[in-house]
């Protein structure tokens, strides 16, 4: 068989650039949200239940749901880009949550007592300190992301779901292998790298010590 | 110097404090003792405005502690807690010098200050400067708390129960390092404690809270001859050692 390297080369450039963009946005919005219910009790069950509901819809149904929108939806890149930020963004938010919720109490209090302020409690303690979760938030959605966006080619979106659905339609194994593989293949690069880059950051001492066990 | 004027503070229909005044004069230690629940570390937090009265008024160099910018009022006072609060993710140097960074010292002076401090505090420089918290023991994470809190030449400095969580001998080493370095410097400090042995080692003033009231104050002396009911339960409360040897007060009826 003759492999369409050009093609795969060209689909594979163009999934990745679909996963950056959703997940980029969607760290740009869950970042600061779940910073801001971390310091608001009332909006935190709304955001964190809404971010869920979200979650629980098939992803093909929202791509469905988003054609016939207006602005953010329709055939193409920009429907199949919006969905996969709302898949991206509850485990962004849900671990800058946790991240800044696992700072310790004393930590927190005597970096306020010792006269930071707001500001600095949360660039120079908390947000170094909650790193490595909310890196690992990213990590998820990232990984979950590439296997979502193969999807996005039923709605004209592009990507490695082009050969996926082409070969399914043909009844063409090598076609849908053609997709398939490269796109495992992301999956496991974009492992590699996050779990490295969550190396760099700081971590608690009893959770390392507990990944050991 | 401190004062706390007729200072009440109530959550909902709870009385945390009930009308509390009194005054620490500079350079004087106020050791504020009380069981737990007394109020006690309410209104050490009301001194460096991380608590605001909701009745009276705490007098900071006479000023109302609410009415100091909190950033600039809470730079300029030590604070030690029992959890020490390092931040983990920090060297022993870099936390110490906090206060002298966000004040903007260069870092020359900082370095200079951070190594002055921890000589001060019994840890050799060259070999705890560079060294993290977790691999600190808990009296040398104490050491560096202190260290941290008087970095900045405070004008006062508070302690919340700083060495509740150590065992008895770095406990007492603690304290005596605290009266060393109270000699030395002469800051004003507000200590609280449940320990009455502590209490009477530290303050040139104790003060006894319970529920939210001031029940007395004076000097160890007169606390340890007060009248005042919850005072006697302190002392009571103080180890005997058999034979009667001991520094507790034989002779005094069993409290209930």
């Amino acid at each position: 068989m003759n492999v369409p390297w050009a093609e795969i080369w060209r689909l594979t450039l163009e999934h990745l650039w679909l996963v950056l963009v959703s997940t980029g946005i969607a760290v740009a919005i869950a970042l600061p949200a779940g910073i801001w219910i971390s310091r608001n009790a009332k909006a935190r069950p709304w955001v964190v239940g809404i971010t869920n509901v979200v979650q629980t819809i098939p992803s093909l149904a929202v791509l469905g749901f988003l054609i016939p929108i207006a602005v953010i939806g329709g055939v193409g890149k920009r429907s199949a880009i919006v969905a996969l930020v709302l898949y991206a963004l509850l485990p962004v938010l849900k671990n800058t949550l946790a991240g800044i919720q696992s700072v310790d109490a004393a930590v927190r209090d005597s970096a306020v007592a010792l006269g930071m302020t707001d500001r600095q409690v949360l660039f120079e303690i908390e947000l170094p300190l909650a790193a490595r979760t909310i890196l690992a938030g990213i990590h998820v959605a990232t990984v979950a992301n590439i296997g979502t966006a193969t999807v996005a080619a039923a709605i004209g979106a592009g990507g490695l779901g082009v050969l996926i659905f082409r070969g399914i339609s043909t009844v063409n194994t090598d076609l849908i292998l053609a997709g398939a593989i490269p796109a495992a293949l992301l999956s496991l690069g974009a492992d590699r790298i996050l779990a490295w880059l969550e190396t760099r950051f700081w971590q608690s001492p009893s959770s390392s010590r507990s990944g050991l066990v | 110097m401190i004062r706390f004027e007729d200072v009440h503070f109530q959550i909902g229909d709870t009385r945390i404090l009930d009308g509390v005044s009194f005054e620490v004069t500079p350079g004087e230690t106020l050791v504020l003792l009380g069981r737990s629940g007394s109020g006690k570390t309410t209104a050490l937090k009301m001194v460096n405005a991380m608590r605001a009265p909701t009745a009276g008024r705490v007098v900071v160099d006479g000023r109302a502690s609410i009415d100091w910018d909190p950033v600039k009022l809470r730079r300029s006072i030590g604070y030690v807690i029992q959890d020490v609060g390092l931040f983990p993710h920090r060297s022993v140097a870099e936390n110490v010098g906090t206060v002298p960074r966000l004040l903007g010292w260069d870092a020359g002076r900082v370095r200079a200050r951070v190594d002055a401090l921890l000589e001060e505090v019994s840890l050799a420089p060259g070999e705890y400067r560079h060294r993290y918290p977790e691999s600190l023991s808990g009296g040398q994470r104490q050491r560096v708390g202190v260290a941290r809190a008087l970095a900045a030449e405070p004008r006062i400095l508070l302690f919340d129960e700083p060495f509740g969580a150590l065992d008895p001998i770095t406990r007492r080493e603690m304290q005596d390092l605290f009266v060393a370095l109270r000699k030395k410097y002469r800051v004003t400090s507000l200590f609280v404690t449940h320990d009455v042995s502590e209490a009477l080692l530290l303050g040139s003033q104790i003060g006894l809270l319970r529920g939210g009231r001031l029940q007395f104050q004076g000097t160890a002396e007169a606390f340890a001859k007060a009248e005042d009911s919850e005072a006697r339960r302190f002392m009571e409360s103080l180890p005997r050692i058999p034979g009667g040897a001991g520094g507790g007060r034989p002779g005094v009826e069993g409290a209930n």
